[in-house]
């Protein structure tokens, strides 16, 4: 087998790199990374260490990645779903009215309604509120999907009425009030002083990362050895577990070198019943909530669209609709169901954007949608249907609120950031028009 | 799909009937009485009734001084969009308004609405927002007022240190009358240096969220070097102090707001938003009611009580009534519980007992 193989590898090398064997071409094949992804990750490092420059060395420091990430994460969430409704060549731009609604009706669930029952600040208002919010999530999108997949109405018009109607519903429910503050345990969904999982919690977070990437690398290889696919070279499996690993562990070690404000570290050592120091006392906050709920999503989206039969089916219907309806799919169902999943991912973003707040407000998610499927398109997710990915949904999300987070610390007023966002968003998408197109030849 | 399609044709039908129904009694109630009676019809056209206080202090009122007028209320709601409004001002037109008031969303595009209005002999009353027309008559709280005792508060409890200034959306000449406020108040102090101004931006839309990123970054900017916050109202005063309660300072920073909501009345309850500007609105929707119907009967603004001349930021003098608000801070909440404005459940929540006069 090696005899016959041999020959056709020979000068595919020479021609990559010439003498030396080892090109950065062919190394980089060799270990399969998507190229599109890794250049994203390049953008985005040019775009940190722009910002990072231009704001006098404020970008990049512990304090305000940590910021960065909490603020990534409600649009991050919405993206991941954003994915797949693009992909089955739909569209929801009714996500930030829904957000609107479903924040509401949680905060009017936590604020005026359970307390008359269970009192205020019962433990399990938070979980009944979240619970209301999703299952109203999942009926919202359900609905919508319906109507699309079974009546045939185009999804760009069905949730444009949605757009419209749910923002109406949002403020009829309310007459325009603003709901706060919020249940207590409900508020540290959205992160804040004490919504975050602490120094020992991230690490142990970052630790299983690690070894989730091993066992995901030897799996991997695992099971090509069992289907008799040709092996990655071992070197290349080892390095990309140990960068992955790097990685992982580098990040937890920034954002545990982000410290509690010193009056709230006061307060929280009292609560401990540490004393505290007068040179005062440096808390690690770690990953906070929203964060947590953030790669949660992430994580458990990329397994249903990559390893669940109802993610290949999404992406076989976006690649060619009627030949999956032929090949026995039932495209309606899996329609509806995208949009389903779409809804209780919006409930989630609600419950941390309202909790971040702490508060319900009328206009809550107003041009959210454009900035959900801005994040999902810079990512990579083509508007023609059959690709994305939701790693890259979540790059996008990072992207965008880098340079609106940005500009805020270089003092760029708001009509200007508009106008930068806008060209980022152009660019990037004529970048990877450019990219397919050589990929393709 | 076929039966699809004809559920879908039933509903809009059902919604057709539902709209045209709605329309025909309205109609034919304005039309009847009017003639009948000559009943006088005043249109209001709201830019945005989706924000609290609208739809809960202002349409009262106005509904109320026409009532004692006897005259009849119709309105129209443009969702915030400029252009919608347009049309909205010619449909209240031709459902037979003879007066207008008018919360412009733009001060500038309604311009066009405003022109047609006069020529047909309606008098406008441009209600709490500017439009740049003579031929309107302007009644707003005084915005420029309400920026100086933001500031004042403000100054009072910090003459020296940091500020940020969180404004509202560049669009609203609002925005940009409150700044003029500011300035008068700390201009001196900025100039002498004894105030940095460490971070301002305008917010898109007044957005609470947009003003809680802004916050943060600023905080981060500053290594939370910030004395005192000066937001133009009182949703984004609620996320500046989301922002400031992340790093512990909520409280300690003195942040201003101005619009008297529930949520703002509790933060000053529990101290860590320092004063909202409370604009009573119901005094604003009885005087522009009250003079909407004196101008239906005689259009010479300056006849009506209280109208001075006002320059705008356009270089015109306009007939205008300017309406003074009330500062409203922890030592004087009682006010706005005693007029119903706010309920004291709703300001005293988690209000500890005994710290603040109004909650006990």
């Amino acid at each position: 087998m090696s005899t016959t193989k041999a020959p056709p590898t020979e000068p595919e090398r020479t021609e990559g790199g010439g003498r030396p064997p080892f090109s950065v071409r062919s190394l980089l094949r060799a270990t399969e990374i998507d190229l599109r992804m890794l250049g994203m990750v390049a953008a985005l490092a040019v775009i940190w260490i722009a910002f990072h420059i231009l704001s006098g060395g404020t970008f990049l420091t512990p304090r305000n990645l940590w910021n960065l990430s909490v603020q990534t994460s409600s649009v991050a969430i919405m993206a991941t779903g954003m994915v797949l409704v693009i992909v089955s060549r739909n569209i929801d731009l009714s996500v930030g009215s829904m957000l609107g609604l479903i924040g509401m009706t949680m905060a009017l669930v936590q604020v005026e309604i359970l307390p008359d029952y269970i009192g205020f600040d019962n433990p399990f208002t938070w979980v009944i509120a979240l619970a209301v919010g999703l299952a109203l999530g999942a009926l919202l999108g359900a609905f919508q999907g319906f109507i699309v997949a079974y009546v045939g109405v185009p999804s760009f018009i069905v949730t444009l009425g949605g757009l419209l109607v749910w923002r109406g519903v949002a403020w009829a429910l309310a007459s325009g009030r603003t709901i706060a503050p919020l249940d207590s345990t409900f508020q540290l969904l959205g992160g804040g002083a004490r919504g975050s999982i602490g120094e020992l919690g991230s690490w142990l977070v970052g630790l299983l990362a690690c070894a989730g990437i091993a066992l995901l690398l030897v799996g991997g290889r695992r099971q090509r050895r069992r289907f008799r696919f040709r092996l990655r070279p071992l070197w290349a499996d080892v390095t990309l577990g140990a960068i992955g690993c790097a990685v992982v562990l580098g990040a937890i070690l920034v954002i545990n070198s982000y410290y509690l404000a010193p009056n709230v570290a006061r307060q929280v050592a009292q609560e401990r019943g540490i004393a505290y120091p007068p040179g005062g006392l440096n808390i690690p906050l770690g990953i906070s909530y929203p964060v947590l709920i953030a790669i949660g999503v992430l994580l458990a989206m990329t397994y249903i669209a990559n390893r669940r039969r109802f993610g290949r089916y999404v992406f076989s219907i976006g690649g060619n609709p009627e030949a999956a309806e032929l090949g026995g799919i039932n495209t309606r169902k899996t329609v509806v169901k995208t949009f389903t999943l779409m809804g209780m991912l919006v409930a989630i973003s609600a419950a941390v954007s309202t909790a971040r707040l702490n508060a319900a407000v009328s206009g809550l998610g107003t041009l959210s949608e454009l900035y959900v499927i801005a994040a999902a398109v810079i990512g990579g997710t083509s508007l023609s249907g059959g690709v994305g990915t939701i790693a890259g949904a979540v790059l996008g999300a990072l992207v965008m609120q880098s340079l609106q987070s940005g500009m805020v610390l270089l003092r760029v007023d708001a009509p200007l950031q508009d106008i930068v966002v806008g060209i980022v968003l152009v660019a990037a998408v004529t970048a990877d028009v450019f990219y397919r197109r050589r990929a393709a030849r | 799909m076929r039966k699809g399609h004809w559920g879908l044709v039933a509903l809009l039908a059902v919604l057709l009937a539902a709209c045209s129904n709605n329309g025909g009694d309205g109609s034919n109630a304005g039309g009847g009485t009017g003639t009948s009676q000559q009943q006088l019809v005043v249109g209001v056209s709201w830019n945005n009734y989706q924000e609290e206080r609208w739809a809960k202090a202002d349409e009262p009122a106005i509904k109320a001084a026409l009532d004692a007028a006897g005259a009849k209320y119709i309105s129209a709601d443009a969702g915030s969009s400029a252009e919608k409004q347009l049309t909205d001002v010619e449909n209240l037109i031709s459902q037979g308004a003879k007066a207008l008031i008018i919360l412009a969303q733009d001060s500038k595009a309604i311009l066009p609405a405003v022109k047609t209005a006069v020529e047909q002999g309606i008098p406008v009353i441009a209600y709490d927002r500017l439009i740049e027309d003579t031929g309107a008559l302007y009644i707003t709280f005084d915005n420029v007022e309400v920026g100086r005792i933001e500031a004042r508060e403000i100054f009072k409890a910090v003459p020296k240190g940091n500020y940020v200034i969180i404004k509202g959306n560049q669009a609203d000449p609002n925005a940009n009358f409150l700044r003029g406020g500011y300035e008068e108040v700390i201009g001196a102090a900025v100039k002498s240096g004894d105030i940095k101004i460490v971070g301002e931006t305008y917010t898109d839309n007044w957005d609470p969220k947009n003003a809680q990123t802004e916050m943060e970054q600023f905080l981060t900017q500053a290594n939370n070097k910030v004395d005192a916050v000066l937001s133009e109202n009182d949703g984004m005063a609620g996320g500046v102090v989301a922002a400031l309660e992340a790093q512990g300072l909520a409280g300690k920073v003195p942040v201003s707001g101005q619009d008297g909501d529930a949520a703002a009345l509790n933060r000053v309850a529990l101290g860590t938003q320092t004063v909202s500007v409370w604009k009573d609105a119901r005094l604003l929707g009885k005087t522009a009611g009250e003079a909407a119907v004196a101008l239906s009967k005689d259009p010479n603004m300056a006849g009506i009580n209280g109208v001075k001349q006002f320059q705008t930021p356009g270089g015109l003098s306009m007939n205008s009534i300017l309406l003074v608000p009330q500062a409203i801070t922890q030592d004087n909440l009682n006010l706005v519980i005693d007029a119903n404005w706010v309920t004291k459940d709703q300001v005293c929540q988690n209000v500890d007992a005994g710290k603040v006069s109004a909650c006990s």
